[in-house]
């Protein structure tokens, strides 16, 4: 069968289950699933290149329609990719082996907000922000607000193990998921039980979770949600440098004054944002920020925190760069769009998650790497009881294209490395996808072999989202690619 | 094709390359679910057909027509972009080339026989509506420009204003001609050439007024920024009703004041293109007995109704499924009477508001009802 015939045959198939609307394959929109919105794939478009294109995208509106897609999809041997917003950036969505993309916006239903049990069932393609509206309307939050809160989906922080902003008081998706409804590779339809806590043998959830669907599809979930903070307190700290602001943070994590907030910024990322956060202008910024259902709660615990933090050697700055930060604080991505369109600079960020013990040593490793290929910032946030997450930004420069992107996976390569050796993780969030795959072996050893053969029990053909995570031998190859610029 | 587009570069590179940060704010992207409906994907899909990477045919096009040109993800953009301006010179390409929607190129065909959208003799039913006497006046004074949807879909609406403006003992003329049109809709579906042939035809009949006073914010917006601002025409100045009528608040007796529980939604071209967000609200504070309540998202924040950039003609369903969107909101704030100040805001939310048993109303007609 030649390709085209094969591509003809996937529409037909999907045109069939789902109807010609909600099925697409015109090459304009093949395009815009198929890019990869973070650089370098902005930068490939800019050249006018997407490395692989899918053959059709489609809408179901029910988990059992998706369950009938998968059914027929693994009975053609075509490869299904899941689809939220695509923000990742991690190249998590990128199509494969001639796949079909599911986009799951369709599945759109906040189900119930329960009042009784402070949880809400929502289907896997409501919008972050759309679900924070409607839960705020109801007295709620979920407390959950990854830096891809306006363009991202619910599905999306399921398959990648997401975690907010103000994690340290709310926790990560993970600790948040009561129970999952999804499909399997052959079809067959999944609920777990809405019992909180139960200890009934290995927590089905929590390995379906951060899986990428290369395990299962996630079509709905219910999850914790929380009484809309009453009061919010946030401040600004000064600390002399990164050693004394880490020991802060950890002052208050491990001492019961956990905030909402606690993001302490390097020398480098102090002074890149002293403007905007009106930080102190040398040293290192702490934002900390404290919020309860309860006014007086708030209060108390930001008393006892600012004492602490104070105590520990932090100069007070007032509530105005903790404000800011607030504000501002899903602004870093708009820089994305002027670096690439006016100058020879890629713009990337590496998320890792250590141990106190190691967090400065491995701190100062990554940034003295990345130095050697261009600039380099960090901040520290996600803390809890144990160890804390650090965020690598960095910029590196060249005027040709093949070689800025060397020069950006040297930077990967050397900062996943220091992270194996010293034993950090080389992920936080937002997960592993294609980007972190060929590092995830070594990270997780034996268990990385399980995962594998997991995958090629419940997933013989390798139909759900092949190559991402290395559970499969196959990788990511496509149809070879139609974006060619026209001279 | 390019020269249509270099207005518009910067915005076509930052939304091209930008991570969709204002996704969640598109009403269109939220009705198809769609990644190419995003302004982001829009964006790019122009900017790949611009660089020839693809083709600028009819499935290019068929995308770029679907915007309202509501202006929202503005309030989110903190490069301040506003997505539509692309949009409108992309559709002018695309009608040049022949690749616009057939129901497009259908529609400029019916707007040269007739002056106007709806193929009606404007002309001779406002006449007949207002009266002779305030159609035949001489230039100089306020020009009453009812334009072409307000006159179509709520004649009763141009009759309430009429009723106002007689109490409040304004002298004025009313335009009552078949090209009553401001010619927003050719702008913004890319009939640019038919365009310029009405805003000729239209100018002579609008210059020379101290000033022009219109229901319809599309048309004050519009009237403003391609007629006055380019010279076409020579006007003291152009506003929308509510901004007169706040002025004259303390000449108006009511007779009572409204009771039942209204929701006020703004009109995209009265609040983000024209910043009028202050006027109307102080008007229906004034007229109602416990004021009004806002949606959950309003004045920068507010959401459409569909109506806008053309959407209701090229995309109706689209533009219906909007409309129903804020229906809903409106039920969920429990509201009796839903306010607006702009016929097309009005025809839209009036459609689907009906199937609910809502009545939505311009704040005009409120107003009419109540004075004395």
């Amino acid at each position: 069968m030649t390709e085209e015939n094969k591509i003809a045959q996937v529409i037909e198939l999907l045109v069939n289950l789902l109807g010609r609307e909600r099925v697409v394959s015109d090459h304009a929109s093949m395009v815009i699933y198929s890019r990869e919105i973070f650089m370098p794939g902005s930068i490939g478009l800019s050249q006018g290149k997407i490395q692989n294109l899918a053959s059709a995208v489609c809408y179901p509106e029910t988990v059992d329609e998706v369950s009938k897609i998968i059914s027929r999809a693994r009975a053609n041997r075509i490869p299904v990719i899941v689809f939220g917003a695509g923000s990742g950036v991690l190249v998590g969505t990128a199509p494969s082996h001639n796949g079909i993309i599911i986009d799951l916006k369709r599945m759109k239903k906040i189900r119930a907000i329960n009042r009784t049990n402070h949880t809400v069932e929502v289907e896997s393609g409501v919008m972050c922000e759309d679900l924070e509206r409607a839960l705020n309307q109801e007295g709620f939050t979920l407390g959950h607000f990854p830096g891809s809160f306006y363009h991202s989906t619910v599905g999306a922080w399921l398959s990648t193990s997401s975690a907010g902003q103000l994690s340290a008081k709310y926790g990560r998706i993970k600790d948040m998921v009561i129970s999952l409804e999804g499909t399997l590779a052959d079809g067959s339809i999944f609920r777990t039980r809405r019992t909180p806590r139960s200890a009934t043998g290995p927590d089905i959830d929590q390995i379906l979770l951060g899986s990428d669907a290369t395990l299962a599809i996630i079509t709905s979930a219910v999850l914790n949600i929380f009484p809309l903070p009453e009061k919010k307190i946030y401040r600004g700290f000064g600390f002399a440098d990164v050693k004394s602001g880490l020991d802060a943070m950890r002052e208050l994590m491990q001492k019961e004054l956990t905030p909402a907030v606690l993001t302490l910024f390097d020398p480098a990322g102090t002074k890149f944002n002293q403007e905007k956060l009106s930080g102190p202008s040398s040293g290192c910024l702490l934002v900390v920020g404290y919020e309860a259902a309860n006014s007086e709660l708030s209060e108390l615990r930001a008393r006892l925190g600012f004492e602490r933090l104070k105590q520990m050697g932090g100069t007070d700055l007032g509530e105005e760069p903790g404000l800011k930060w607030l504000e501002h604080r899903y602004s870093l991505p708009f820089n994305q769009s002027k670096a690439v369109s006016q100058s020879d600079t890629l713009v990337d960020t590496i998320e890792v998650s250590v141990i106190w013990k190691d967090a400065f040593a491995l701190y100062e490793k990554v940034v003295n790497e990345i130095s050697k290929f261009g600039m380099a910032m960090a901040h520290f946030s996600h803390a809890c009881r144990e160890g804390v997450y650090i965020y690598f930004s960095f910029a590196v420069s060249d005027s040709d294209p093949e070689k800025l992107k060397e020069k950006q996976q040297k930077v990967w390569e050397s900062t996943m490395e220091s992270c194996l050796t010293i034993g950090a993780s080389v992920s936080n969030y937002p997960g592993i996808s294609l980007r972190r795959a060929q590092w995830l072996k070594q990270e997780l050893g034996v268990g990385h072999e399980l995962l594998q053969k997991l995958k090629k029990e419940i997933d013989p053909d390798n139909i759900l989202n092949p190559g991402k995570l290395e559970l499969s031998q196959e990788g990511a190859p496509a149809r070879p690619s139609k974006m060619e610029k026209k001279e | 094709m390019n020269d249509l587009l270099k207005k518009y570069e910067r915005e076509i590179e930052y939304c091209s390359y930008c991570p969709k940060l204002c996704r969640f704010s598109c009403p269109v992207a939220k009705v198809t679910c769609s990644e190419a409906s995003t302004p982001t994907g829009k964006m790019t899909i122009l900017k790949l057909a611009k660089d020839g990477v693809i083709e600028f045919n009819a499935e290019v096009a068929e995308l770029l027509y679907q915007c309202s040109g509501c202006i929202l993800s503005r309030t989110y953009c903190e490069h301040n972009i506003e997505v539509i301006g692309a949009f409108e010179a992309g559709r002018a390409i695309a009608v040049e080339k022949g690749v616009a929607p057939k129901r497009v190129l259908e529609f400029g065909t019916a707007f040269q026989k007739s002056g106007n959208p709806y193929g009606e003799s404007f002309g001779k039913n406002l006449t007949e509506l207002a009266g002779k006497s305030v159609c035949e006046k001489e230039k100089g004074r306020a020009l009453i420009f009812s334009g072409c949807t307000m006159a179509h879909y709520f004649p009763q609406t141009l009759k309430d204003l009429v009723r106002v403006l007689e109490h409040l003992n304004f002298s004025f003329n009313l335009l009552a001609e078949d090209d009553i049109c401001c010619g927003y809709p050719l702008f913004a579906l890319g009939l640019w050439k038919i365009l310029e042939e009405h805003k000729q035809r239209l100018a002579q009949k609008i210059t020379g007024y101290d000033q022009i006073i219109s229901v319809c914010p599309t048309c004050v917006w519009f009237l403003k920024t391609h007629y006055l601002k380019s010279g076409l025409i020579q006007v003291g100045e152009i506003r929308h009703t509510t901004e007169f009528i706040l002025e004259r608040l303390g000449q108006l007796k009511l007779r009572d004041k409204i009771s039942e529980r209204i929701v006020y939604h703004d009109p995209c071209h009265l609040g983000r293109y024209l910043g009028i967000y202050d006027q109307p609200r102080e008007i229906l504070k004034w007229m109602s007995v416990n004021g009004f309540k806002e949606f959950y998202e309003s004045r920068e924040r507010s959401e459409c109704c569909g109506g806008g950039g053309g959407l209701a003609l090229s995309h109706p369903r689209i533009a219906r499924e909007i409309s129903r969107h804020k229906i809903l909101q409106f039920q969920q704030l429990g509201g009796q009477i839903l306010a607006t100040a702009c016929p097309m805001c009005e025809r839209m939310l009036g459609r689907s508001g009906k199937e609910a048993g809502i009545k939505v109303r311009d704040l005009i007609s409120l107003l009419a009802e109540r004075i004395e």
